[in-house]
């Protein structure tokens, strides 16, 4: 079987999402790259960030809660790890996010040189860290996409929120030069803390909106959203999506790719 | 390295409040006191495996002592002899041994991780245990410890051993070292010029150090990870 999110040959669908694996270095010093397409780390920053303080994740009923706040060591060090990335017989998708238009422009221009990062996915959504918000409106999307295109010319991505009425903030991204989205990043929730709710609970609000999304445009989407079995990925596939991403299950799982690829054949 | 391993259920039964679980994986593996690791819960309803740190190893059997406190345990409780449990690990970092004269002190299902520390110190051993109550332990239990080392009981009403907390009975004796379990409170309240150990519970995901999510903050400011810089922390870096 052979996948391509456009242009880019996927050996497999299933895409291991922006954060539950950090920057991949821990992960594939136990496991492999089995089943998994295409990899995407923990979103990187131009500068490093300490995150949210503890405590960070909540366990609700069949969700998760994490409020984690971009915490990562910055572009530079994450830079070191092109080794590993290059080591990798997957393709890699670096995942950025930025306070402000120039850092997400200097961002891209870093990632325009690294000829081993088959695309940039720009994380618009992280519903964790205070005032870095750039989807509560049209223009500042369609700025912050532009922003990124300017010096980034390859694949691009761009991660949205759920919520409803999306078209007008996909068509700004696209005119702001987005190849493609990943709908939809965590949900907005709150039990015991603040942050973003993922795992299986979601599932069934991504998937109304999601079916409004890909039943009106043709555009190219990575699915992302309570991912936990095959029927999972084959329902997010039945919309007509490219990939799709699993992020939550890798904790109850993390060899959850190698078996749903498997189930999938 | 840690791995995923199929582990079947010898015996879960309840000792006191506590439940003891082992289970055969197969094949024996070095385990270093104080690591830990992560159970999957087979319900639909959780996405989080359950942290548990090794209570004891005999060739390819490990054994864990915990407490049932949610669904995810309540499940676990219930599992019968045969059932195939998917555990990864060994996680964490572990204590570090020193020989000499050892005090273990363990608040609640704090004393888990103490047996299996206990048993490859080499040295004397003091066990400070305490608990709500006289209950919290069975007699079966507390003979293992007492088979390894000397057993002093603090209990909150006094239904067993000395009445009170169990840091009021930390004594600043000729001790090489102090390695303590338990609630963070109570870790935070050791009071002692002994160098001192101190195993770290936190909610856990990854276990293996990527997403962060369940860090602490130390004295210095700075957040660590439970599951890999710890769950084994110096006293002095959670505690001044």
């Amino acid at each position: 079987m052979s996948w391509n999110l456009c242009g880019i040959e996927l050996g497999s669908p299933l895409v291991a999402a922006s954060g539950p694996l950090g920057w991949g270095k821990e992960f594939f010093e136990i496991f492999s790259t089995d089943g998994l397409g295409l990899f995407i780390p923990k979103t990187v920053t131009l500068k490093p960030k300490v995150g949210n303080p503890p405590p960070r994740i909540v366990e609700t009923t069949g969700g998760l809660i994490n409020s984690i706040g971009l915490e990562n060591d910055g572009v530079y060090e994450w830079l070191k790890l092109e080794d590993l990335y290059r080591s990798l017989d997957i393709p890699v998708m670096a995942s950025i996010a930025g306070g402000s238009l120039e850092e997400l422009s200097t961002l891209g221009e870093i990632m325009e040189k690294l000829d081993y990062i088959a695309g940039v996915e720009l994380n618009l959504s992280c519903p964790n860290v205070e005032g870095e918000n750039w989807s509560n409106n049209t223009t500042s999307v369609l700025e912050a996409t532009r922003a990124v295109r300017k010096t980034y010319s390859r694949l691009l991505f761009v991660k949205l929120p759920p919520k409803d009425n999306i078209f007008p903030y996909i068509e700004a991204s696209r005119s702001g030069g987005a190849d493609g989205f990943t709908l939809f990043n965590t949900l907005p929730a709150c039990d015991r803390i603040k942050g973003g709710l993922s795992g299986p609970a979601i599932k069934p609000v991504y998937i109304r909106l999601l079916k409004e999304i890909m039943e009106e445009i043709d555009i190219p989407v990575m699915a992302s959203g309570g991912v936990m079995t095959e029927k999972d990925v084959r329902d997010y596939l039945y919309l007509g999506v490219k990939a799709v991403q699993i992020g939550t299950a890798f904790f109850k799982d993390p060899d959850i790719a190698k078996r749903i690829y498997q189930e999938l054949q | 390295m840690p791995e995923i391993y199929s582990g079947e259920v010898l015996e879960n039964r309840s000792a006191g409040e506590l439940f003891l679980l082992t289970v055969s994986i197969g094949k024996s593996i070095d385990i270093i006191p104080g690591q830990f690791f992560l159970i999957r819960i087979d319900r639909e309803d959780t996405v989080l495996r359950r942290a548990f740190s090794i209570f004891d190893k005999n060739d390819d059997r490990l054994s864990f002592l915990y407490r049932v406190v949610g669904k995810g345990t309540g499940w676990l409780s219930e599992r019968k002899t045969g059932y195939e449990l998917n555990i990864f690990g060994p996680l964490g970092n572990g204590f570090s041994l020193v020989e000499g004269r050892s005090l273990l002190v363990g608040g609640g299902t704090g004393m888990a991780p103490l047996y299996y520390l206990g048993k490859n110190i080499n040295g004397d051993i003091d066990f400070l245990l305490g608990a709500q109550r006289k209950t919290f332990w069975s007699e079966e239990l507390l003979s293992r410890y007492r088979d390894i080392g000397n057993l002093e009981l603090v209990t909150e009403d006094g239904s067993s051993g000395k009445k009170g907390m169990v840091t009021q009975y930390i004594k600043n004796a000729c001790y090489t070292k102090v390695y303590a379990c338990g609630p963070m409170e109570m870790l935070k309240s050791i009071d002692i010029d002994v160098p001192a150990e101190v195993s770290l519970e936190s909610v856990i995901a990854c276990g293996f150090g990527a997403c962060r999510g369940c860090v602490v903050e130390t004295v210095s400011g700075e957040y660590k990870r439970v599951c890999k810089d710890g769950p084994i922390f110096d006293l002095r870096e959670i505690s001044i």
